[in-house]
């Protein structure tokens, strides 16, 4: 297999003394120092037949695969390991998500629009204090008691930096028919994927309740936890496409909230199949709607579970998460608690 | 107790369910994406672009409310020099504010019929 074509005789007399041995002919010479060398002019025509692969240049003549195969390790063991994963933004990391490709709208929405409006709203004047030195020192200075602690909380005072935003959002299943057949469990796990685009992981129940017929190690409940962006395209696609569409629905219960700013409500499993992942395609033409259900046969009617949705926002209280949810497009039944 | 065979379990599994049950857990993985030199390369430099560009945009968003609030808060320390009476009725207000509850999400294709003139609050 000639290669001389591909290394240009003047680049290889300027190559280093290694590659040109003494000893043997011109021609000879030649061949061998165009294996050995590794540096190809970038535009040179090379057939594929005499390509020679990068993992064993050696080899020469045609792309062969080389028999060892860097894999990255599965998990990261720790700062020390001798063997890391590469970074998650990486193509050959395990992790690696294609990126971003279109905006969320949710997201500039909230940029643009709710949060200047939500720090107008929750703004609070305080003027600076004011001293007459005269006047106020003995007050200021007198000897006073440690303050007693007050069970009431201070109102948050929100400037620029802590207007409340979205923060994640957790969808939670707990499928009760698990505990006779994990069928149920595997196609709950199957509908959080599909909905949420996330992993969804396994927890085992905890107690053995005799009422519920639960029993403690076995595998009940499904979970995944969105952050960041897809959080906003969950609770988009939620707010425009299945909320609207659940019928006979009031709205969030205005008391829902942990007290932290974190607000939980259920979907029945006639919503959950309101997901567009999970119907199925719908395509419209003005009046006529044409539906066409997909996805929605790849599950058991019976087995498409209920799921609890925890929207957690970065606001220290409940009223304040609910402001923000409102101002989002969520609807809320009765006063907020 | 004796061990069950398989021959003596009920009713076949659905196909569904099969179906299911594979896709979640078979361990079969795709293998990771290797990419050439350049065009390694190439994705970094996209990579490390738009990563600029998202840490320059949430500063921005920062310093655009940040200058909001300081105006405003100039604002009302003015109107406070200025008038107290007027003051005090602008700072005012009742417990529950919201933005518009109305507000739909803004969308490059919005639908053909935009608005239910019919429609009134529940």
């Amino acid at each position: 297999m000639a290669m001389a074509h591909r290394t240009p005789l003047n680049l290889l007399r300027r190559a280093p003394n290694i590659l040109l041995r003494p000893s043997s002919s011109t021609f000879q010479q030649q061949q061998q120092s165009c294996k050995l060398s590794t540096t190809m002019p970038a535009l040179a025509r090379v057939s594929p037949g005499d390509k020679i692969s990068a993992s064993s240049p050696s080899k020469g003549g045609p792309r062969m695969r080389a028999k060892y195969q860097y894999r990255s390790p599965r998990y990261y063991r720790g700062r020390l390991a001798p063997n890391m994963p590469p970074p998650s933004a990486s193509p050959a990391s395990r992790l690696f998500v294609p990126g971003p490709f279109a905006a969320e709208r949710l997201e500039d929405h909230y940029w643009n629009t709710l949060a200047p409006d939500l720090q107008v709203l929750s703004y609070v004047h305080k003027q600076n204090p004011t001293f007459n030195l005269d006047r106020d020192y003995r007050q200021l200075t007198a000897l006073r008691l440690p303050p007693k602690p007050s069970r009431q909380q201070l109102p948050a005072l929100r400037t620029f930096r802590n207007i409340p935003r979205l923060t994640g959002i957790t969808v939670h299943s707990m499928v009760r028919a698990a505990m006779k057949e994990s069928a149920y469990l595997h196609a709950a796990g199957m509908v959080v994927q599909s909905v949420t685009g996330v992993r969804a992981s396994v927890h085992k129940s905890k107690e053995n309740i005799s009422m519920w017929e639960l029993r403690s190690g076995k595998s009940i409940a499904v979970t995944a936890q969105i952050k960041g962006r897809s959080a906003y395209r969950f609770l988009a696609q939620l707010i425009d496409v299945v909320l609207p569409r659940i019928k006979d629905w009031k709205g969030i219960a205005g008391g829902s909230g942990d007290s932290s700013g974190n607000i939980t409500f259920g979907l029945s499993p006639e919503g959950v199949s309101m997901f567009p992942e999970v119907e199925g395609i719908v395509g419209g033409f003005g009046a006529l709607t044409v539906v066409v259900i997909v996805n929605y046969d790849m599950y058991l009617p019976k087995m498409v579970p209920g799921l609890h949705i925890t929207i957690h926002t970065s606001a220290g209280n409940d009223v304040d998460a609910k402001i923000l949810l409102k101002s989002m497009g969520l609807p809320f039944d009765g006063n907020f608690r | 107790m004796a061990k069950k065979s398989k021959s003596k379990k009920g009713a076949p599994t659905d196909v569904r369910i099969k179906l299911i049950r594979y896709s979640l857990y078979h361990p079969k993985t795709p293998r990771p994406l290797r990419f050439g030199t350049m065009r390694m390369l190439r994705h970094w430099t996209i990579h490390r672009a738009w990563k600029l560009y998202q840490a320059t945009q949430r500063k921005e968003r920062g310093y655009e409310l940040e200058r909001q609030y300081n105006k405003m808060r100039d604002a009302c320390e003015e109107l406070r020099l200025t008038s107290q009476g007027l003051y005090e009725r602008a700072v005012a207000k009742s417990i529950f504010r919201y933005p518009i509850v109305e507000f739909r999400i803004p969308t490059d294709t919005p639908a053909q019929i935009g608005w239910n003139h019919e429609w009134k609050r529940g």
